[in-house]
């Protein structure tokens, strides 16, 4: 279990999260969503104890993580921009990744390759967004980490590699009884593949809860996302109107 | 885990750490062994006396910048993954904490460092044994070397290290890194400057414009044992090499006192890494300034350098101006790095690194003590530069004082001393200290002296008043107090009433014993007074035992006793060769000395009239007859109506001839003088090296070969008789110039040569000017 108890963080005096409690359950994917700039991708990188919350703390499974190697040992964080060394091919990041990880496997790092067809000895640098991120998938999961977080995990793959991608993790968490946090834009893959749903909205967390009572409440998370959010659409008609004025 | 990490970084570095090795292979074992005409294999170069030599002679500063650079580099390459966000956030997420990943980085540069610095120390070690063999001190200069070097070389890591772990960006980093090394030299380099421009007469890295210097090390030599690039580079030129003198067969023993000194310096850096990557905050990977303290830390090194620069320029024209300016320039970039620290809105005490440390946030927590701190940092400076080193703003006490050492002003002919020298066909200079132990004359030169610190820095420019002028000149103070310590002042300049002030110490018994010895006499020797030996040898000389020794010769001793000898007269246009047997130069020196002791100050130095004729001592031989003028190796004796037993003895002998000795004044055989006002800054090019104000004249085959050859302007030329011989009446063929006056150059009829002469007085010359 993952519990955020009432974490605040800020970027050189500007507050980023404001006192932000929830819990991530064993065996179960949780979803946080928020606008641009909520605060997701910081509040993931608090829980994976690269940050030092400034108030509050994580505890996975009951340990705070700040500096605590044994619980970062498993945890693996895949972000939006996953580091790749300079040149580097897959095989190459493999090595990088599993002297680092104790619990790398590569039984399922070679399953993986084969799976999403990318060639060990290919360079990453040629790689298209979302062959990149493919090969920050396949990193994640053949780490097998116990506290799995997930950042903008869609983005850049295609409609296909979305859904697998969804179904991947679903038998990640049953085989392994991961706790795994995602981030994403992507709502409508999001909802089919999360249990629980918390939402930060101005720094704050607006919302937490399992998925089944927002599509009670509101039919789709997309619905409930989108009333939640205050867009002045007003401001956005006629920009182009007199652009040019040729 | 560790295991892996500790892989990759000896991996990432080895790279820099391989071209490292490789440049100290060539600037090590190669430029010592390999380099043709310059190896240790070679009996020409060793002459069977160079009993090692590791470094060769012009690789020390290249093997020891090298060194610092490799250093800097390799530490910067080791941390520099802290300023990538997407790499920082990679390795604080592994399961490593982050102390660990710090003693990884630094085992795995400090590893590479010492293999790149000791193998190619190694290969000149062997290379050594095999052309020289084995020496006593060999091995332990070795050793000492190779360890010294290594500190340098991580002490500069380190100070990238602390850089990378503060910064958010690469240039920041370099930026930070690089102030952190240079930060000792720049607030020596401000002190130095502080203490030449503030402190009036001290002599802290102040070398003499003749003679061998620095009188006393600089601010930047006194501060090089805490410098991280300078601290072992005495030690590296020193023991590098042993070539064998005469006196010793042994080097002097290693002293690792400042090895050890780093070495501690270095755990103590190390640790502060320790602390600063513990308290990282990720975030400020990619963001440039988020610490402002650790900005105003570094900036201040640079701030202060600029400043002191500035203001080192400026003080040249005046020391207000100069204050002025450097502050302000001090300020302004100040200013630049607090504004690029807070992006323009007073932030500081945010960010990473010592920002966040409590122990800085009070100084830099407001906008006022960012301000008020590195200003009280500059001014603590500046007063530690004026009080520090010792009270040279007020001078010892007479009764304290032992001995007293002060520069000669006076004639080169009676100079008994051992000097240092310059000289031209046109004008000399020479360098030398008198002693005074007498307690009358002790208080004299501290009379003297007063006069200098009082009078203050003078600009190098000309004045209303002529005697107010100053000049470049070498005015020296060195007091030997009755407890031992000594305790030198010296002057760069002085202006003509201190010179002739200055000249006023020939009449004291100190320096007639000195013009005794000079010409060729035994009293100083002889005086137990001055309790020195019998022996009138130049060690006994009055101004030996003050370091200002140049072979231990006194010139016009051994121009006097060793000389040929030529007689002429005023108008040099006639010279007569007098030989003289060993007897004969005796009675002649024991003539002059009679009636030398016998003139006036006034007679000697501002006479009234024309020599009746010149007598000339010289070892140059018939070269100095083509100009008649001043050098090191020759004498003149200017014989006046005050020789007479010089003109008795040279008479009895038949060796005064009238007709060499008749042109004092005859104004009916000048042709024209061309006349030029006397001005060090008349024209162009002011004078940047010293001059005797005490003028001979000379010879020259040019019509403007003045004293001072510069561009005067227009010279003013007498063809009238009239003018001529009102003229030729007033000139001086020696004189000490510190009153207005013209230089005088004569032609007389039916002589292709110039003769240059003094006149002295104010005058109109444009008036004598024929139309």
């Amino acid at each position: 279990m993952i519990e955020i108890k009432g974490v605040s963080k800020g970027y050189f005096g500007t507050s980023v999260l404001d006192g932000i409690s929830f819990a991530a359950d064993t065996g179960a994917v949780c979803g946080l969503i928020g606008y641009n700039g909520a605060g997701k991708t910081t509040l993931l990188r608090v829980v994976c104890g690269v940050y030092r919350p400034e108030a509050g703390c994580v505890l996975l499974d009951g340990e705070p993580v700040y500096e605590n190697a044994a619980k970062k040992a498993e945890t693996f964080m895949l972000t939006e921009d996953l580091y790749f060394l300079p040149g580097a091919t897959l095989g190459a990041m493999r090595d990088f990744y599993a002297g680092y990880v104790p619990r790398w496997d590569d039984a399922v790092f070679a399953r993986l390759c084969a799976a999403f067809r990318l060639e060990r000895g290919q360079k990453i640098g040629s790689f298209s967004k979302g062959m990149r991120r493919q090969a920050g998938i396949i990193l994640a999961f053949a780490a097998r980490p116990r506290y799995l977080l997930l950042d903008e995990i869609f983005d850049g793959l295609d409609l296909a590699m979305r859904r697998v991608t969804r179904a991947l993790l679903a038998d990640y968490v049953r085989e392994t009884d991961a706790t795994v946090i995602v981030t994403s834009h992507n709502l409508r893959e999001l909802e089919d593949g999360i249990d629980k749903i918390a939402m930060i909205r101005q720094n704050r967390l607006a919302y937490v809860g399992p998925v089944a009572e927002i599509r009670e409440k509101h039919g789709t998370l997309e619905e409930y996302f989108l009333g939640e959010r205050e867009v002045d659409e007003a401001a956005f008609a006629g920009v182009f109107a007199d652009g040019r004025g040729d | 885990m560790f295991r892996h990490d500790m892989k990759r970084c000896l991996r990432e570095g080895l790279p820099l750490a391989a071209a490292g090795f490789f440049v100290l292979l060539v600037l090590i074992p190669f430029g010592t062994a390999a380099v043709p005409g310059d190896s240790i294999f070679e009996v020409a170069v060793t002459h069977e006396q160079m009993k090692y030599r590791l470094i060769a002679d012009g690789f020390v500063p290249a093997v020891q910048g090298f060194s610092v650079l490799l250093g800097f580099l390799l530490g910067f390459a080791m941390f520099r993954f802290v300023l990538d966000p997407g790499r920082s956030q990679t390795f604080f997420s592994f399961g490593m904490p982050r102390g660990a990943l710090y003693r990884n980085r630094f085992a795995a540069g400090a590893l590479l460092l010492f293999l790149a610095v000791f193998l190619p120390l190694a290969a000149a070690l062997v290379l050594n044994l095999a052309a020289l063999g084995g020496y006593p001190g060999l091995a332990a200069a070795w050793l000492y070397l190779a360890f010294g070097l290594f500190a340098t070389a991580l002490a500069s890591f380190c100070c990238a290290m602390l850089g990378c772990l503060l910064a958010g960006t690469a240039p920041e980093s370099l930026f930070f890194g690089a102030s952190l090394l240079a930060l000792p030299y720049a607030v020596s380099y401000a002190a130095g400057i502080f203490l030449k421009h503030l402190l009036w007469g001290n002599p802290y890295g102040v070398s003499p414009y003749l003679g061998p210097g620095p009188l006393a090390p600089s601010a930047s030599a006194l501060a090089a044992p805490f410098d991280p690039v300078l601290f072992f580079y005495n030690d590296l030129a020193k023991y590098r090499m042993f070539y064998r003198p005469l006196e010793t067969d042994t080097p002097d023993p290693v002293n690792p006192a400042i090895v050890f000194l780093w070495a501690a310096a270095i755990i103590v850096l190390a640790v502060l890494g320790l602390h600063l990557m513990r308290g990282r905050k990720a975030e400020q990977a990619g963001f440039s300034w988020k610490s402002p303290a650790a900005l105003h830390v570094c900036a201040f090194g640079p701030s202060l350098f600029a400043g002191a620069f500035v203001f080192g320029l400026a003080a040249a024209v005046s020391l207000w101006f100069g204050c002025a300016l450097g502050a302000a320039v001090y300020a302004g970039c100040l200013w630049l790095a607090r504004r690029t620290a807070a992006g323009g809105k007073p932030a500081a005490g945010q960010g990473g690194g010592i920002a966040s440390s409590p122990a800085w946030q009070p100084l830099f927590a407001k906008n006022a003590a960012g301000v008020v701190v590195p200003v009280a940092l500059a001014l603590a400076l500046a007063a530690g530069a004026v009080i520090g080193y010792g009270a040279y703003a007020s001078l010892p006490d007479a009764a304290d004082v032992k001995q007293v050492s002060v520069s000669y002003v006076g004639s080169p002919n009676t100079l008994g001393a051992p000097a240092y020298g310059s000289s031209a066909d046109t004008s000399y200079y020479d360098s030398a200290l008198y002693s005074y132990s007498d307690s009358d004359e002790i208080a004299a030169a501290i009379e003297l002296h007063a006069r200098f610190a009082a009078d203050g820095r003078r600009p190098l420019a000309g004045q209303d008043v002529f005697a107010e002028t100053a000049v470049p000149y070498d005015v020296r103070f060195a007091y030997t107090m009755k407890d031992g310590k000594t305790k030198t002042w010296y002057y760069d300049r002085a202006s003509f009433a201190q010179l002739r002030a200055l000249l006023e110490t020939e009449k004291t018994q100190t320096a007639f014993l000195a013009r005794d010895y000079a010409l060729g006499g035994g009293l100083y020797a002889a005086d137990p007074a001055l309790g020195a030996s019998a022996d009138a040898v130049a060690g006994a000389a009055p101004g030996a035992g003050n370091g200002n020794a140049d072979g231990g010769l006194v010139w016009a001793r051994e121009a006097y006793l060793g000389g040929a000898v030529y007689l002429t007269d005023p108008t040099f246009r006639e010279m007569f060769s007098i030989g003289l047997s060993g007897e004969d130069r005796a009675g002649l020196l024991a003539a002059i000395r009679a009636d030398e002791a016998a003139l006036s100050f006034e007679e000697r130095y501002f006479p009234q009239g024309e020599p009746l004729g010149i007598l000339m001592f010289t070892q140059a031989g018939e070269d100095d007859l083509a100009a008649w003028s001043y050098h090191l190796n020759n004498a003149f004796v200017f014989v006046g109506e005050g020789h007479a037993k010089t003109l008795a003895f040279l008479k009895e002998r038949d060796l005064w001839l009238e007709k060499y000795t008749a042109g004092a004044a005859r104004a009916d055989e000048i042709e024209r003088v061309i006349m030029q006002d006397y001005d060090p800054y008349i024209g162009m090019n002011a004078p940047a090296f010293p001059q005797s104000p005490y003028f001979m004249a000379y010879l020259s085959g040019r019509p403007d070969a003045f004293r001072i050859i510069k561009d005067f302007g227009k010279a003013d030329e007498a063809r009238d008789p009239a003018a001529i011989e009102q003229i030729a009446k007033e000139l001086r063929s020696n004189y000490y110039l510190t009153e207005p006056g013209c230089l005088v150059c004569v032609q007389y009829k039916g002589s292709d040569k110039w003769v240059y002469k003094f006149w002295p007085g104010e005058h109109d010359a444009a008036q004598h000017e024929m139309e």
